[in-house]
């Protein structure tokens, strides 16, 4: 038996927005830490790794190990029967193939529930390797969307370049070039405005911004986004779901001109 | 659906690309005759474009008929002055979007309907009475935009059009040459059905002519690329059938839509996506290949990355901890 109630259920909608673009199934794994997921999308450019703390639901039961197959856009639109005041209780029996959804208004006036079937998914159990980034750069999650939404009219791939001096967007296509250039600015006062970067080596990386935008669908979910880079390696794009938990993305740089020589 | 077209040629060219064998002397001889363009009243104009959106006033081939019944005068007027046999054809630019005759402002009711579905045109009454009232039309274009969308819901645009090379016989008819024969691109001909909303009685403003584009299940040659295409009109002889209310009923004419396979296209850019880039490279081939490689060798760092990993446990088979190598060996090669 499985069942997970979140009081704050804007959060899992919220969660599924970011996620429901990139993977079109993905299976939830359950255990008695919490629930987490695992997926790459079709193309295996960029992979989704997303986890919620037991803590952050009440009350929170797992009685075995499940494994749950779902088709995200299906439950993304169950989601969006739910308002945003309403608890959200996310139930599995043990045998059964299905799943229970049940939204619960504040004052418990009305309860609405969903049942949904449950997928086979065949699931790669590929395990994230213990990485050293040369560059963490932290900055506002909207202002992370909105470079990567305005450079996204220029060309349909941008290259970050991280120096100890601040960090580099750089876009070019057909009508032209653009660069957005961020400056560290610890402001204390407003930590969710601040951009930090943490830097032990230069790294100029490039990456398809059609991912960049699917990622910064997590952006209602936290003020501050976290990029940590180093060549040659995957970009992941870290978003905190409060105290949850977090989604981390995953992104393999762009090798054209490998490619094309 | 078909809710995006390129339409670059000039007025002049657009009227020689339309020529067209027209009988002499009884039915004895045949000529190349060429539509007239008349410009679309209240001022409307055709620009030139490599991108159409709705709502635009783009050429549309009508018989002439239709405009020696709303305006007597006028008609009365083009045969005291020429001389020279008046083509069957008029090249008129209509406004892309039905607005139907009976809506009472066209601006709250255009836009919505570009697209008329061959199954609903005959059970509609908004496209039922013009069809009833003759109101069928060509509407001219070098050809169309449709999107494809991948398992990925990536979605590539594609130009689709008439290969150069056919030859219709719109293109070979060629007697006497009064104006050097049409050896441009064959224009796109899609099957269509107009209106004509008129100002109330005492109001200000001018008719609005305006037209919707017939859509069936597309061919099956095509289908994998959209589930809809166009009503396509193939060659000379399909569009004077269609033009022609006056012979041809429309039960007949309907029989000319149907799905067709006598176009050609190529992968376009994604500049085609927001209507406000109007440039030629709206209509140029991409090469998808490359875009395929670079994703591919994206795809290749990605797995070799994730290989080194420690390979996660499935929750609910603790058996699988103990893994044997040839399932590891196996999600490398993924």
């Amino acid at each position: 038996m499985f069942e997970a109630r979140l009081a704050q259920g804007t959060l899992l909608k919220k969660v599924l927005e970011a996620i429901k673009d990139l993977l079109n199934e993905a299976t939830w794994d359950c255990n008695e830490n919490g629930m987490s997921l695992q997926a790459m999308d079709s193309s295996h450019v960029s992979l989704v790794s997303l986890t919620l703390n037991a803590e952050g639901f009440e009350p929170y039961r797992c009685d075995r190990n499940c494994s749950l197959g779902i088709n995200l856009a299906s439950m993304s639109k169950i989601f969006k029967c739910a308002s945003n005041e309403d608890s959200i209780t996310i139930k599995a029996g043990d045998e059964g193939d299905t799943i229970t959804y049940v939204f619960e208004s504040p004052n418990g006036d009305k309860v609405s529930d969903y049942e949904m079937k449950l997928m086979d998914i065949e699931t790669d159990h590929l395990g994230i390797p213990d990485t050293t980034y040369s560059c963490v750069v932290k900055l506002p999650a909207a202002e992370f969307q909105r470079i990567c939404r305005d450079l996204s009219q220029i060309g349909e791939s941008v290259t970050i370049c991280c120096t100890k001096d601040g960090v580099r967007f750089s876009a070019s296509g057909d009508l032209g070039s653009g660069n957005i250039k961020l400056a560290q600015n610890a402001n204390v006062d407003k930590e969710d405005e601040a951009v930090t970067i943490e830097m032990q080596e230069a790294c100029t990386l490039t990456f398809a911004l059609r991912y960049l935008n699917f990622f910064c669908k997590a952006t209602p979910l936290s003020p501050q986004v976290t990029l940590s880079m180093s060549n040659e390696v995957p970009l992941v794009v870290e978003y905190k779901i409060g105290e949850m938990g977090h989604v981390r993305y995953y992104l393999a740089p762009k090798i054209e001109d490998e490619a094309d020589s | 659906m078909c809710g995006r077209t390129a339409c670059t040629l000039s007025p002049d060219d657009i009227c020689k690309a339309c020529g067209h064998s027209a009988a002499v002397d009884g039915g004895k001889g045949k000529r190349t005759s060429y539509p007239k363009w008349q410009n679309p009243p209240g001022g409307q104009k055709y620009y030139t474009s490599y991108n159409v959106a709705p709502g635009s006033h783009t050429p549309v081939l009508v018989s002439k008929k239709h405009f020696e019944l709303d305006s007597p005068e006028e008609d009365v007027k083009k045969h005291e002055g020429e001389e020279v046999e008046e083509d069957d054809w008029v090249i008129q630019p209509m406004s892309w979007g039905l607005v139907p005759h009976w809506s009472s402002e066209p601006k709250t009711s255009g836009y919505s309907m570009i697209n008329a579905r061959h199954d609903g045109v005959l059970s509609k009454t908004t496209f039922k009475r013009p069809l009833e009232k003759g109101r069928r039309c060509v509407v001219l274009a070098d050809g169309y935009y449709e999107w494809h969308t991948d398992s990925s819901k990536n979605k590539q645009a594609y130009f689709i059009y008439f290969p150069r090379s056919a030859t219709s016989d719109v293109e070979t008819v060629n007697v006497e040459q009064e104006t050097p024969e049409w050896t441009g691109k064959r224009l796109m001909t899609f099957a269509g059905l107009f209106d004509i909303w008129r100002p109330k009685k005492g109001e200000e403003g001018a008719p609005l002519y305006s037209y919707s584009i017939i859509t069936v299940d597309a061919h099956k040659e095509l289908s994998w690329l959209h589930e809809r295409m166009p009503a396509i009109l193939d060659g000379e002889s399909e569009i004077r059938e269609w033009l022609d209310y006056g012979t041809v009923p429309l039960k007949k004419a309907m029989d000319l839509i149907r799905p067709t396979n006598s176009v050609t296209f190529h992968p376009v850019s994604s500049l085609v996506n927001d209507v406000k880039n109007k440039s030629e490279d709206c209509f140029k081939p991409v090469d998808l290949e490359k875009k395929k490689q670079s994703t591919k060798a994206s795809a290749n760092l990605m797995m070799s990355w994730l290989s080194k990993g420690q390979k996660r446990a499935p929750l609910d088979d603790p058996s699988v901890k103990e893994e044997d190598p040839s399932a590891s060996k196996h999600a490398k090669k993924i």
